[in-house]
């Protein structure tokens, strides 16, 4: 799977977050949080864990995070996928 | 006989919010409603039932039931709905715009369908289904009966009203006949009557009038919008204490009579059947969830081990 259009998913309304996903030659992933310090690298870790589910092997992926949990990280990276992606 | 489970509030809760639905195991309801139909724009149906689906996933000890609103039959999104959230085992699913009997058949034969790929029990997802309109009122009674799994019966004031053309004066009197007749059409088949949200959450007072009105009407709970509607509808749903002190001694005699190897017993000269012992439950598990008494209620020395 490879991310062929623009688009998002999420919001920035706290407990939430926005991902954003962009075609790319290889796959790129950039997070930024609220609470980077103490979880950016959970978040990472959650990410990744999406991506490889969903096997995709390009695309930019920009991770803007309010707090959420663990849940709605792997919701909303899915959704952005799958909406971006084919 | 069927376990009555105690639902006296039902409380909607958006699915594509997540700081709303994080916050489900910490309301004091009886059910939580994940809504994947009227509160969630188009363009957002896809994130709402991938959100429903991986926050069921994280809540494996759930405090309370968990019913999906779905959209409609008559929607291209009610495949999807099922096909996302059924996996993460909810109770079951809220059918909106149940105008007929056939479309409750519909929905079980869809479920049928999912728990075999599933390969969970049979008839494990159960069917609360809002009527909303004249003439899903009008065909109340056959709805009532069209399936098994049909737990409830929700009424929906709202599109109801729209459906007569009429506005929603707060004083209700519209809604009587509706109401009576949906009540009727759930006792004559033994399930439950759940009553229409209030809209308008500032007006607690008004709130608390319709709720005194349905609990004398005869319903068993009320859809809710807002967490602050609940503790409302628990304190007017409360047994009083004269009912919960015969409550405990019908469980008494029913327990006694068991222990004795009979199944039928009397009570100051009147005889304890099974509906009398079901209300007795229901009693005592509103009086339990107030902390009117401590004692567990345990069902299965009450109706006998399966």
């Amino acid at each position: 799977m490879r991310i062929h259009r623009k688009t998002q998913a999420g919001t920035m309304q706290s407990s939430d977050l926005i991902v954003f996903v962009e075609p790319a030659d290889t796959l790129e992933i950039d997070i930024e949080s609220t609470v980077q310090q103490q979880f950016g690298h959970l978040i990472r870790e959650r990410v990744d864990l999406v991506l490889g589910r969903l096997g995709l092997e390009s695309g930019r992926i920009m991770v803007s995070d309010r707090g959420a949990l663990d849940y709605a990280i792997e919701a909303r990276v899915e959704t952005a996928v799958r909406r971006g992606g084919a | 006989m069927a376990r009555e489970k105690l639902r006296r509030s039902l409380l909607y809760v958006p699915g594509n919010l997540p700081a709303l639905l994080q916050n489900i195991p910490t309301f004091q309801c009886d059910v939580c409603i994940i809504d994947l139909e009227d509160a969630v724009p188009r363009a957002e149906k896809d994130a709402a039932r991938l959100l429903t689906r991986r926050f069921l996933d994280s809540y494996r000890h759930r405090n309370k039931e968990i019913f999906v609103r779905i959209n409609g039959l008559d929607t291209p999104y009610f495949q999807d709905d099922l096909a996302a959230t059924l996996p993460a085992l909810p109770d079951g699913v809220r059918l909106p715009k149940c105008e007929s009997p056939e479309l409750v058949e519909r929905l079980d034969h869809l479920l049928i369908g999912f728990e075999e790929e599933i390969g969970c029990e049979p008839e494990l997802f159960k069917i609360i289904a809002s009527v909303e309109s004249a003439q899903g009122i009008l065909n109340v009674s056959r709805t009532a009966q069209a399936s098994p799994r049909l737990t409830a019966l929700g009424f929906s004031a709202e599109d109801y009203a729209a459906s007569l053309h009429i506005d929603r004066p707060k004083s209700g009197e519209h809604l009587l006949v509706p109401r009576q007749l949906l009540l009727m059409a759930c006792r004559a088949v033994g399930i439950q009557a759940i009553d229409t949200v209030w809209a308008d959450t500032m007006d607690m007072d008004g709130f608390r009038q319709e709720c005194e009105l349905i609990k004398v009407l005869g319903f068993d709970g009320k859809s809710l919008i807002n967490p602050r509607q609940i503790d409302i509808v628990h304190e007017v749903f409360a047994p009083k204490p004269a009912e919960v002190d015969y409550a405990l001694q019908v469980v008494e005699a029913i327990v006694g009579a068991r222990e004795q190897g009979t199944g039928v017993v009397a009570l100051a000269g009147k005889m304890i059947d099974a509906p009398v012992v079901a209300r007795a439950v229901r009693v005592l598990m509103a009086a339990k969830s107030l902390g009117m008494i401590d004692t567990d209620i345990d069902e299965s020395v009450i109706h006998g081990k399966d």
